[in-house]
């Protein structure tokens, strides 16, 4: 039997433990459990923007100065799976050809005009639709769009098109058709000082050295914004850049500002966050292009012993710092609803490698060379130059001797995608948030076009073109990844490229800000309504 | 006195036209140098997303980049006489904007890196002409070497690393600070503050130059009959050297400084760009990687001009100090 007396004496020794234990924690585990408000964001950023009407612009710079001032109709989350943004709910007609969206009634542009349905179609009709490179391929799907009253959109599709959501929710960036509607759009001066439904207002932009933006006090998702201000601080050196970093300047850097060499560096290291979360719109694969065009690729057997040559584990511990995986196929491992494994493996076996070279015709002479070629890479870009130089070697073992060549990034576009002018080149390609969008492009016949990042190999197969139609107009997710499953394994056995790594994206940030890349796939648009500060206030205001 | 000041005059008028076809070369050299290296400004317009031809072909036309290159130039050249630099491809600004926006920030950084780098220079060359090969001329002449044969680009990062991260005494990056919104004064020591890093990483170099030319012009001078002479007439050691020396051993240094002026923005390049200055070198580095080729062309346009002026003010200077190069 218990005492009254003990049971009072129990829970108080409790209550005490308890107490003793909170008050051990440090501070900011603490304060993770509720967010706080106040205080400033330092994004660093490898360059000044160019533009800050996001719906007309697809540069990333351009994205992280500016992301936090406009919001989407719908956000992607870490699945590529919509949540709501402007349109609070939306309903897909059983046919998958009807997108009904249903508008929040409370936002207002930062100069005080209401946004409404209008505002979308101008958007995606005007702007993505016809200034956006991607939105432009995107949008030919819809037949049309309509506004029954302000507050509801519809959009007919010719066809069932699920990349439809993910383009929306990653770049479907709505701006004010008050301010743009019969002007010309790409001078508009609001492109410079813009006028958003975002957490964040647009203050000052100080070319050069930096840009400001101030907390909306009248932002539509009640309680946020938590930050008083982002400031985006335009660094160009890459070391230079990490030193503000770690010298607490700068608080924030997206991967396209993190040197992969850097990332060890930080991980682990206290004050420090990095991530690999919240870059699932935007995977990217490093790859070898061959140009088919020439002998001897064009030949199966020689394309098969180049990639039995290439180690890939060994490509991706040095030049990728094993932040990646090796690749397997088009589509990397992160796109899991797409991705297969069960395609052709090509593991590293110099010695496959070498007697497939002697079956294709192509013995070693007397001097030990079997033939000479060349790779191409972007010099600027550390881990292209270093797995091409890694490439080089390897395939100097099985007796065929590469030239090396590290040009800039556009004489690299120019001789690769425009005149065709290379043996071999390795570069990696983002694939971006669906295989429909980012990934079609560099296999499909109907694209061997001089254009940048356009299929500059001259592969050509009509069952690869018809899958990657199929998989893009099939109305289900499981239907599409059957498609995509098999475009997968007839490319490995074709083989117009050797798929090098699934390279590590990562973003770090100074662990005194939370709430950042934690469930949007295409994080750092949304840092805007999610970072708060562990030394803020319990309440807004000053 | 008049027939002086018409030599002067007509001096002035020649060095001046000389200036003119200078500029026009510079344009058209830097032009046609510019548009023949490889790489295309829509390439690198665009991203890593593939664009449509066509909207390919929109932003060529929009820019003008598919006429015949002596199209182009021309049509530059007619411009830049009516005052028009051209529309940055990559800023979507008016280039004269862009580049007038920067120009405060690089004189801030040149001014005070020529400041300190001649002052100091001249007073440590007088120094060591004072007491040649003592501890301090030898010591001089070590930090000259070592000044002048250490890397803008090196000594920037090693500073960056020792003052602005392990010993923070200064900021590592940009001109101002942005957490805090200083106004008026505290501004100006804020940005102060910001600018000695770059400041003496651009001036050291010049410094060493400086400090090892008057050394030399001041031992030079010092050998000359009119010191012996005012020594004869019982003047004192140091009004020799300070009143009669020092001003001749000088004059050498105003060529010096003038013709520094183009190396300092060349440095002023690598400079701005390891502390984020928001100055011409930093747009030049950002322009050259967007092949900005507007935005590189007006900077040429305005740094051959800048050059130019200064060197010819300092040949006016000069001429004034030495009246013997008018007449020649």
């Amino acid at each position: 039997m218990v005492t009254r007396r003990a049971f009072c004496a129990f829970h108080t020794l409790a209550a005490l433990a308890l107490l003793v234990t909170i008050a051990g924690l440090p501070q900011p585990i603490l304060a993770q459990e509720s967010p706080r408000y106040g205080g400033t964001l330092i994004i660093g950023s490898g360059g000044d923007p160019a533009s800050l009407n996001l719906a007309a612009s697809f540069s990333t710079i351009d994205t992280l100065a500016a992301a936090s001032i406009y919001s989407f109709l719908v956000v992607s989350d870490s699945e590529l799976a919509p949540q709501p943004d402007l349109a609070e709910s939306w309903k897909v007609s059983d046919d998958g050809l009807t997108y009904t969206f249903a508008l929040v009634k409370n936002a207002t542009w930062h100069d005080g005009k209401p946004f409404t349905s209008a505002d979308v179609k101008f958007s995606l009709a005007e702007v993505l639709g016809k200034l956006h490179p991607r939105g432009a391929v995107v949008m030919k799907v819809v037949e049309s769009i309509e506004t029954p009253n302000p507050y509801t959109v519809v959009l007919k599709l010719k066809y069932p098109y699920d990349p439809l959501m993910k383009f929306l929710g990653n770049e479907g960036f709505i701006i004010a058709k008050h301010l743009y509607e019969n002007t010309e759009i790409l001078t508009n001066p609001y492109n410079v000082k813009p006028v958003g439904t975002g957490p964040f207002v647009f203050k000052e932009w100080k070319r050069g050295s930096h840009l400001t933006l101030e907390r909306n006090p009248n932002y539509f998702k009640k309680g946020k914004p938590y930050l008083d201000r982002i400031i985006v601080k335009v660094v160009p050196d890459g070391n230079s850049r990490m030193i503000a970093f770690e010298a607490k300047e700068i608080d924030y850097l997206y991967y396209v500002n993190l040197p992969t060499s850097e990332v060890s560096r930080f991980k682990g290291r206290p004050g420090f966050i990095v991530s690999d979360k919240g870059h699932e719109d935007g995977p990217s694969v490093m790859l070898m292009a061959f140009n088919l065009r020439k002998a001897p690729f064009n030949n199966l057997k020689v394309r098969q012993a180049i990639a039995l040559a290439i180690d890939k584990q060994y490509i991706e511990d040095k030049a990728d710092y094993g932040l990646g995986i090796p690749a397997t196929g088009p589509i990397p491992s992160i796109t899991r609803w797409a991705y297969t494994s069960n395609v052709t493996r090509y593991g590293y076996d110099p010695k496959k490698a070498e007697q497939f070279l002697d079956e294709a015709g192509y013995p070693r002479k007397a001097d030990g060379v079997r033939f000479r070629t060349s790779v191409i890479a972007d010099r600027g870009a550390f881990l292209y130059a270093k797995a091409a130089e890694i490439i080089r070697d390897q395939l100097g073992k099985v007796g065929i001797q590469v030239e090396l060549k590290l040009v800039d990034r556009s004489s690299m576009i120019d001789a690769t995608y425009v005149r065709w002018d290379f043996d071999l080149q390795v570069h990696g390609l983002g694939t971006g948030p669906d295989p429909a969008i980012g990934v079609a492009r560099t296999y499909v016949s109907t694209n061997i076009k001089p254009v940048a990042f356009a299929n500059c190999t001259g592969y050509a197969n009509k069952e690869v073109d018809e899958l990657f139609d199929l998989a893009e107009r099939a109305p289900s997710v499981k239907k599409r990844a059957e498609y995509y499953h098999k475009v997968q394994q007839i490319l490995t056995r074709d083989l117009p490229y050797v798929w090098i790594s699934d390279y590590g994206l990562n973003s770090a940030w100074r662990d005194e800000f939370k709430g950042l890349h934690t469930w949007a796939a295409r994080s750092y648009t949304k840092l805007g309504d999610d970072t708060w500060w562990v030394k803020g206030k319990e309440t807004p205001g000053k | 006195m008049a027939h002086e000041s018409g030599a002067l005059w007509r001096y002035a008028c020649r060095r001046m036209t000389h200036a003119v076809p200078l500029v026009l070369g510079v344009v058209v050299m830097n032009f046609t140098l510019i548009h023949l290296a490889p790489g295309d400004p829509i390439l690198a317009l665009i991203g890593e997303f593939q664009a449509s031809p066509e909207y390919v072909q929109s932003v060529r036309q929009q820019f003008g980049l598919e006429r015949p290159l002596p199209v182009q130039l021309g049509l530059y050249l007619w411009n830049l006489l009516r005052g028009d630099f051209g529309f940055s491809f990559a800023l979507k600004q008016p280039v004269l904007e862009v580049i007038l926006d920067r120009v405060p920030a690089t004189l801030l950084l040149m001014g005070v890196a020529i400041l300190y780098a001649t002052v100091c220079g001249a007073l440590c060359g007088v120094l060591s002409s004072r007491r040649q090969y003592s501890i301090a001329d030898n010591a001089f002449t070590l930090v000259a070497l070592i000044g002048y044969s250490m890397p803008v680009f090196w000594l920037g990062q090693i500073l960056l690393i020792l003052l602005g991260l392990h010993y923070p005494i200064f900021p590592a990056q940009g001109m101002e600070s942005l957490r805090e919104s200083y106004t008026g004064i505290a501004r100006g020591l804020d940005i102060l503050h910001h600018l000695v890093l770059p400041a003496f990483t651009l001036g050291l170099g010049y410094l060493a130059v400086d400090l090892r030319f008057t050394r030399s012009s001041m031992i030079e001078v010092m050998s000359q009959d009119y010191i012996r002479t005012a020594r004869a007439k019982g003047l004192s050691e140091r009004v020799v050297f300070y009143k009669h020396a020092l001003r001749n051993a000088l004059i050498p240094l105003v060529t010096i400084t003038g013709l520094n002026f183009g190396f300092l923005l060349a440095g002023a390049v690598l400079t701005e760009t390891v502390y984020a200055w928001p100055g011409l070198g930093r747009l030049m580095y950002d322009s050259i990687y967007a092949r900005d080729y507007p935005v590189l062309m007006g900077m040429f346009v305005v740094i051959s001009v800048m050059v130019i002026v200064v060197n010819f003010v300092t040949d006016m200077v000069y001429s004034v100090l030495d009246p013997r190069i008018r007449i020649r």
